[in-house]
């Protein structure tokens, strides 16, 4: 389970990598540097990780509380708790190249199947 | 309580100021009016406002990695020097960030940002390899 807090950290590195290089690859050094007063308009490929990002981070906190009380309530290695958890991160890793490819479906569909993991890590937790 | 563990509650410490901070300078400079209003009509903000409104943003990307990587270190017991460094210099790298942002100089917020960084993977590495009793707590009931 601990594993899973790593790797969700790793996964989140990973975003911000994607977006601030393919941000950098689309608007130049010097831009991003600066104070970044001035707008640009990314690429569509930086874009797209821009959104991926912010996806990311709309349910990164319901992860983190539902881990933390999972830990607080001696429930962090139920069946469907872990199995919730792996499915989040493995549906939330494959959401950012589907997003960066850009194929219709395949993105909303892995956002659908990370959120049933959460769903399922809350049920884990609170309906044992 | 673990260093890590301290150095969360100050980094819940630096959202607050991070985000009173930056209401502060948007509030001042779109007009206390608007802002108490329901600022249905946008406004534009002056370059500082904006310039730490993206430094919060850019806090906000991070810090879900940094108290994911404080929980861990702490319920795995594998924090030691080296992680409890890995807090201190993100947490040192992201005050020194909004000065830096805000002042609009070159480079130094980018490097504050690098620095940042490398204190979160000093904590990843300490939570993927190191040794500790493992408490991991079992399945009970």
């Amino acid at each position: 389970m601990t594993l899973l807090l790593a790797a969700f950290s790793l996964l989140l590195l990973i975003h911000i990598s994607c977006q601030g290089l393919a941000l950098k690859a689309a608007v130049g050094n010097s831009w991003t540097i600066g104070a970044r007063d001035l707008p640009v308009t990314p690429s569509p490929l930086a874009a797209r990780f821009d959104r991926a990002l912010r996806n990311f981070l709309e349910t990164a906190p319901v992860f983190l509380a539902l881990m933390l009380a999972a830990f607080a309530s001696d429930r962090a290695e139920a069946a469907l708790v872990t199995g919730g958890a792996v499915t989040y991160l493995a549906a939330r890793a494959a959401y950012l190249p589907a997003y960066a490819i850009a194929v219709p479906w395949v993105r909303t569909v892995l956002w659908q199947v990370a959120t049933l993991g959460l769903v399922a890590m809350l049920i884990g937790v609170f309906f044992p | 309580m673990t260093p890590e563990l301290t150095y969360l509650v100050y980094a819940a410490i630096l959202l607050i100021a991070h985000v009173l901070i930056q209401a502060t300078f948007s509030d001042l400079s779109k007009g206390l009016g608007w802002a108490l209003g329901p600022q249905d009509e946008a406004r534009e903000q002056n370059a500082v406002a904006a310039r730490i409104q993206r430094a919060l943003r850019n806090y906000l990307e991070t810090l879900p990695a940094f108290v994911a990587l404080a929980l861990v270190l702490a319920v795995t017991e594998r924090g030691n020097e080296t992680s409890a460094l890995g807090a201190t210099i993100w947490f040192w790298a992201r005050i020194a960030y909004v000065p830096a942002y805000a002042s609009g100089i070159p480079l130094v917020r980018s490097i504050a940002w690098f620095a940042s960084l490398g204190g979160l993977c000093l904590m990843i590495w300490v939570a993927l390899t190191g040794t500790g009793p493992d408490l991991l707590i079992p399945a009970s009931q």
